[in-house]
């Protein structure tokens, strides 16, 4: 709560105290969060103790309550230090990157929010008090995306992501009813304990959320576009948190929800859809974005092999890394007047940025030692149990390293037009290198800590896919001339299905409906019909002066007593 | 005992009079009324009968309640000594129609509150319209007398008894009985006449025709083991529902407003009387309804107003009782978290229970439209902005401390829902 209630507090006082006020009192909220988390994150992780908190109860239907509270589990709190983590230093870089901004008041107290949302969904113990948090992050993500919004693209961007998020909300809903119908509760605790056979359908249903909420292949096209906001945004929503909503969701209800295959072939289609359009980008955060895509992709392919483990923790690394690489671009753009373009980066001085994009791209990579590695590996093996897994997690391995590759020959390696860069503000530089040490540590910690014995080390395949990738990278980077590339600049057309196939066709159903149901027949029952009817009516009741009418009335009702009732 | 005081008081009132020490008249009857009503404890449970008296805690709910509206009636604003005094007089006739166990009594306290209220609503006689509807009054009153009579007289036939209880209830006809009583609140078919007569009379005639004889009427009848036929019972609470929910639609004269509303009110009452337990939905309902009619009266009667549309810009010239008002009309309609709610859940919860699942829903569209006129004042007093005819306030009325002391209730019991007596 405490991230929520610094937001509250900064939004309503916000006139008093100033945007640098807002800014101190939330990020002083959000390092409170992170030392108390840290503290439940000894007692659970390290000690293994497990606890729930009960609040209070929200509502009772029979014997059935629905209690608000909290769970504490290793997976559940390891998520939350992450996110409080990834939020703090979030939110001390936007005290700097939105310096010269004039609503910052308000976009620090949403970010709180936001966090605080994401927390309520992490920790929730049943599905309605997750629906809350996951409502409360569209709505904040929504704001904050529409950042500037005097801006039309940002607008639209904005829109876009909302109504796209809609659909996996209606999913998500339709999954709580049908877990309620099945199971008969919706706390997860219960779910689990009188399952029998997984519920295919509900999983069909919160892989609509999943699908939506993590960008997957068919639903990513509001991602991209989000990069309009504000570049702290990508950070912490569009990398870390998020996004990873729908995964962590389908995680906790793992054992309940059916469907895997599904989910192997979204995952193995995304990660392969999506990071396909990375290779053709050209703006710097959106290659990061399709990015983001592409390793949801592995968790949720990582979901559907039973290796919930591996994606929780692949979860937690690529927040980190992704966070900072986010952060990295946004100082590189900044330190470069707002330009985007790779093409039109390169040369300049080696600054915390540029290494920042580095280590984050060696972390997606999955190179030894990098915060990415253990996790991605991990994944990659246990996938292999498809076959279809197994295909599209190596391309996976070849495509995240070409344009990871790519990215870095642009920005840093290439001698672009030498051009004056601004120079890094320290709060930006620290929070990047903040986030890049504990990325590394968290990396090795768990390499060293976590892994078992394996029998082989990281596959001879994937290091080729690599390798391939890396060359591609440096060599290949332009594909544009060919028909692929054709495709892939039209995002694989899928805007254009999208629009042709089901957005005019709702739109001309919606107009038949409002033409011809709303506007003439309701119309004619409702507002308008009733208003005539009424006014005949109250035109005959209130007729007056006819003494005759007021003598009938007596006389009916004197026999209608006498006689009816004796 | 109250009785007893109550004469007293009455004695002293009139040496007060002589020697023309008018306010002190006046609080006599405040005091007095409110006190005693106060005083008046309820009974231990189960019925005392003496005679021609009967005691139980309904009826003495009743009694206090008389006092406590007739005290705060007195309230109001000033009014000409002799009406302090008829209303003083009338509490004893409403008295007898709560405690009498005979049925002449009960007609005898009938006929002492219908005299009274002709002589109020006539006033001093110099206003034709005051006039009209005060012979109309009259006239009303004596069918329904005629009526009660005409059923005593069967029922004495049947029966061989007059009283009302003796060990347990008395059966026997008694359709006549319940017309005329009927006829005194106002319900269809025989409603006509309360439109008529609120327009008639004046404001301070009004505050004493709007509540008095509803509340004690109603909790008279709660009393009243009443074998209805079912026909006529649906006809009478559809009718006045809907009857009084549309002749409100439009209405503009402030007056007339009020008698539609109050005609809409007592069909929801009467829907409480199907079957069951009488006191926790009809006497709940009156309760309730009184409350809310006090504030309007209250705020009515500092107002010089006669039409809604000489309200408009009202909650900006008065913030504080428009707002008063605007809870209460809200009330009115029956929107939750006020006292409205509970009372139209309770009647239409008695009578869904009972089967009757199309007075429910008639309860339900009655309810829709009547919203519509009660919140209709509500957009005149805040969202129009032109005011025709000007106005100015009535001075030296007490009405605001009345409208405030109802409308905590209103919200408590809204909050909470509780009896209030």
């Amino acid at each position: 709560m405490m991230p929520i209630i610094g937001g509250v507090i900064g939004l309503v006082m916000g006139r008093k105290i100033g945007g640098e006020g807002s800014s101190r009192l939330n990020i002083r909220s959000m390092r409170w969060s992170v030392v108390m988390i840290s503290m439940e994150l000894y007692e659970v992780v390290i000690n293994g103790v497990k606890k729930e908190v009960r609040m209070w109860e929200w509502m009772r239907e029979g014997v059935e309550r629905v209690e608000c509270g909290v769970i504490e589990e290793r997976e559940v709190v390891e998520m939350m230090w992450m996110v409080v983590v990834v939020g703090s230093i979030v939110e001390e870089y936007s005290r700097w990157y939105m310096k010269e901004e004039g609503e910052r008041v308000r976009f620090m107290s949403i970010v709180s929010i936001f966090i605080g949302s994401m927390l309520i969904l992490v920790g929730s113990e049943n599905m309605l008090q997750m629906y809350i948090g996951w409502e409360g992050i569209g709505v904040c993500s929504y704001i904050l995306i529409s950042y500037w919004s005097s801006r039309s693209e940002t607008s639209k961007a904005g829109m876009k992501a909302m109504v796209i998020n809609r659909i996996g909300d209606m999913g998500i809903m339709l999954g709580i009813g049908k877990g309620y119908v099945s199971y008969g509760s919706v706390s997860y605790g219960v779910m689990k304990s009188v399952v029998i056979e997984e519920d295919r359908i509900m999983g069909i249903m919160i892989i609509m959320g999943v699908m939506t909420k993590s960008s997957q292949m068919g639903m990513q096209t509001w991602l991209s576009d989000a990069m309009e906001g504000p570049t702290p945004v990508s950070a912490l929503i569009h990398a870390a948190t998020l996004v990873t909503a729908g995964v962590y969701v389908v995680i906790r209800m793992e054992g309940i929800i059916g469907g895997k295959e599904i989910m192997i072939g979204i995952g193995g289609g995304s990660i392969v859809y999506i990071g396909m359009l990375g290779v053709y980008a050209q703006d710097i955060k959106k290659i990061i974005a399709y990015s983001t895509g592409s390793q949801l992709g592995y968790m949720v392919l990582s979901v559907g092999v039973e290796s919930s483990n591996n994606s929780i923790s692949h979860v937690i690394n690529h927040g980190m890394v992704k966070g900072m690489l986010f952060m990295s671009a946004g100082g590189i753009i900044h330190s470069r007047k707002e330009e985007q373009d790779i093409r039109k980066m390169g040369g300049g001085v080696m600054r915390v940025s540029k290494m920042g994009v580095i280590i984050g791209s060696m972390g997606i990579m999955g190179i030894e030692y990098s915060s990415g590695y253990e996790s991605k590996e991990e994944i990659i093996r246990e996938s292999s149990m498809s076959r279809y897994g197994e295909i599209s997690s190596e391309l996976g391995v070849c495509i995240t390293s070409y344009y990871s590759i790519r990215m870095i020959k642009r920005v840093i390696v290439s001698e672009g037009k030498k051009r004056r860069e601004e120079e890094e503000e320290e709060g930006m530089k620290r929070s990047i290198m903040w986030m890049s040490i504990i990325g590394v540590i968290i990396g090795y910690m768990k390499r060293e800590w976590e892994r078992e014995e394996w029998e082989e080390e990281i596959g001879k395949k994937e290091k080729e896919m690599m390798m391939i990738g890396v060359v591609l990278g440096i060599y290949k980077e332009k594909i544009k001339g060919r028909r692929i590339g054709r495709w892939i600049g039209k995002k694989w057309y899928n805007e254009v299905w999208q629009n042709r196939w089901i957005g005019r066709r709702v739109e001309e159903m919606c107009r038949e409906i409002v033409e011809g149901i709303d506007r003439k027949i309701l119309e004619e029952c409702g507002g308008k019909g009733s208003r005539e009817m009424m006014e005949v009516m109250e035109r005959v009741v209130r007729r007056r002066g006819n003494v005759s009418k007021y003598g009938i009335g007596m006389v009916i009702g004197i026999i209608m007593w006498g006689w009816s009732c004796g | 005992m109250v009785s007893v005081y109550i004469i007293g008081m009455s004695l002293v009132m009139m040496i007060g009079v002589i020697r023309r020490k008018e306010q002190r008249i006046r609080e006599i009857v405040i005091y007095s009324m409110l006190i005693g009503g106060i005083v008046e404890k309820e009974s231990e449970s189960g019925m005392k009968i003496y005679r021609m008296i009967m005691e139980e805690e309904g009826s003495k709910r009743g009694v206090i309640g008389i006092m406590i509206i007739g005290g705060m009636i007195v309230m109001l604003g000033k009014r000409r000594r002799e009406e302090e005094i008829i209303i003083m007089q009338m509490s004893e006739g409403y008295k007898m129609m709560m405690i009498g166990n005979e049925w002449m009594v009960v007609y005898m306290g009938m006929e002492w509150q219908s005299l009274g209220m002709y002589s109020i609503g006539i006033g001093r006689g110099r206003s034709i319209k005051e006039r009209e509807a005060g012979i109309k009054y009259l006239i009303v009153s004596g069918i329904a007398g005629g009526m009660y009579l005409m059923g005593v007289v069967r029922n004495y036939k049947e029966t061989g008894s007059m009283k009302i209880i003796e060990t347990e209830w008395i059966g026997g006809s008694k359709g006549w009985i319940i017309g005329s009583v009927m006829m005194k609140i106002g319900v269809v078919p025989m409603h006509l006449w309360i439109r008529e007569i609120y327009e008639g009379i004046s404001k301070r005639s009004m505050e004493v025709y709007a509540v008095w004889p509803k509340w004690g009427i109603g909790n008279m009848l709660c009393r009243w083991e009443v074998e209805w036929g079912r026909g006529v019972w649906v006809i009478v609470v559809v009718g006045s529902i809907i009857i009084g929910s549309i002749g409100g639609y439009g209405e503009e004269s402030i007056r007339r407003w009020i008698g539609y509303s109050t005609i809409s009110q007592m069909g929801y009452m009467l829907m409480g009387m199907s079957m069951g337990n009488k006191e926790e939905s009809v006497e709940y309902y009156i309760s309730v309804y009184s409350v809310m009619m006090m504030v309007i009266l209250g705020w009515w009667s500092e107002k010089r107003e006669r039409r809604m549309k000489e309200l408009v810009g009202e909650g900006k010239r008065n913030s504080v009782k428009s707002i008063m008002l605007m809870i209460t009309m809200y009330s009115m309609m029956g929107m939750p978290v006020m006292a409205g709610f509970w009372s139209k859940y309770r009647v239409m919860m008695e009578s869904v229970r009972s089967g009757e699942y199309s007075m429910g829903i008639v309860g339900v569209i009655g309810g829709v439209i009547g919203g519509y006129y009660y919140v209709k004042m509500v957009e005149g007093m805040y969202f129009k902005e032109v005011r025709e005819i000007k106005r100015k306030e009535l001075n030296k009325r007490e009405g605001q401390s009345i409208m405030s002391i109802m409308l905590v209730l209103i919200i408590l019991i809204g909050i909470e829902e509780r009896n209030i007596i």
